[in-house]
């Protein structure tokens, strides 16, 4: 009876793999881009250089964040500054840290929202979340084809979530992956990433995506978007 | 039909490799040649094309990383199958939703007649739904004793485990998968 099983199991296995085909690449294609690389990165590997990415990227938004709050400070102590004769005077003090201190009257001000600049030309890694932020539905599981090289993916269950959820622990959202291919290690096709969300909404910040698929592996539906607008403005 | 790969170029002098890393002409070789039965390979673990081709991809990538230090070509190749069944296990970890669609039925990139379906139904496509339903390591033994033809040694090898766990998990894996034929 054991040969039996192994008979078929044989079989399956050989009937499934010959009906598998694949194009063999062009090795050297493969060779170039992974000396490519190396020359790159000297210490050799792609972590080395997503963990800088990622520590860029995270005082990028750091620097950000803390701008805009002060920026909104200054509106704010400007707003004020009409019912406040202590502060309606313009002559700056003569450290510019303390005109990026505000004293007084903030405590009544809301707190800003976040929000990260977009920048124009070629977008980096630094340029997460805000207007490049793209609201996807919930799917089950999902396959995600990007032809670019860098991007995030990951889902949460609420809208507002950007990059930062990545960075500040307390945001909303989960961090499904975090994808940081440089192109020369994107291969010899557009690159291909997968996994399951099934928590809400999959939301994919694209970086340098021009155009993103995803398919519900489970219903087999495809959605596909064209990031370009928000990525070229 | 078994899958095979192509036998090692001997070089002028008769020596199957030579010692101390892969040349970029060793390189290609291997990759030509045994890139499909990689990918065939990975595709019984991940039940997807692209995804096998994605793993095997960066598997030769890390090997040309690592080709000054491969000895020979026998252990590029083994550096590879163990590469490829790593990167396989990781892949379906990140899929895990994804996985346990694969329970239900499918091999959904591959679109069969009506005739091949039925046939399909009755074989191979019941033997490997059954199998993606065993624990992973009972799988990786199976596929790798019964695809690839690797001895208990090199199975234990390839996986990091015992050859007792080898034969083991081989033993529970083909018992499954019987009592659960059985009803076919």
């Amino acid at each position: 009876m054991n040969a039996d099983i192994e008979d078929r199991l044989r079989a399956a296995l050989r009937n499934q793999a010959d009906g598998t085909d694949s194009a063999v690449p062009d090795p050297a294609e493969l060779r170039g881009k992974v000396s490519a690389r190396r020359q790159i990165s000297p210490a050799g590997g792609w972590m080395p250089s997503v963990a800088a990415a990622i520590v860029v990227a995270g005082l990028a938004v750091a620097i950000t964040v803390t701008v805009n709050h002060r920026s909104a400070g200054r509106q704010a102590l400007a707003g004020s500054a009409a019912q406040s004769p202590s502060l309606s005077d313009p002559t700056p003090s003569a450290s510019p840290l303390a005109t990026d201190k505000p004293t007084g009257g903030l405590s009544d001000v809301p707190q800003p929202t976040p929000q990260v600049a977009v920048s124009t030309g070629p977008l980096s890694i630094a340029n997460l979340s805000g207007p490049l932020q793209h609201e996807i539905v919930p799917v089950n599981a999902w396959t995600i084809h990007c032809n670019g090289a860098n991007y995030i993916v990951y889902a949460g269950q609420s809208v507002g979530i950007d990059a930062m959820a990545r960075y500040y622990p307390t945001g909303i959202g989960s961090v499904l992956g975090v994808i940081s291919y440089q192109p020369s290690d994107s291969h010899l096709k557009p690159f291909h990433y997968e996994g399951s969300a099934g928590l809400g909404p999959l939301k994919i910040t694209a970086l340098t995506c021009s155009a993103v698929s995803l398919v519900d592996t489970v219903d087999g539906s495809e959605h596909s978007y064209d990031l370009a607008d928000q990525l070229l403005h | 039909m078994a899958v095979r790969e192509r036998p090692w170029p001997r070089t002028k002098a008769g020596d199957v490799v030579a010692s101390g890393g892969l040349s970029d002409a060793d390189f290609d070789e291997l990759f030509r040649g045994s890139w499909l039965s990689l990918v065939r390979l990975s595709r019984l673990l991940v039940a997807e094309v692209s995804l096998a081709e994605d793993v095997v991809q960066d598997a030769f990538a890390a090997l040309y990383r690592r080709r000054d230090r491969m000895r020979d070509v026998a252990g590029a190749r083994s550096y590879l199958r163990v590469s490829v069944v790593n990167g396989s296990r990781s892949a379906l970890r990140r899929r895990r939703v994804a996985s346990l669609a694969l329970r239900s039925h499918r091999f959904d990139d591959d679109v069969a007649g009506a005739d091949q379906q039925a046939l399909a139904n009755a074989g191979t496509t019941a033997v490997l739904s059954l199998l993606h339903t065993l624990p992973l390591r009972q799988r990786e033994v199976l596929i790798l004793r019964y695809f690839l033809d690797l001895p208990e040694r090199d199975i234990a090898q390839t996986l990091g485990i015992s050859q007792g766990t080898v034969k083991s998990s081989a033993a529970r894996g083909l018992k499954s998968l019987k009592a659960t034929l059985g009803e076919y």
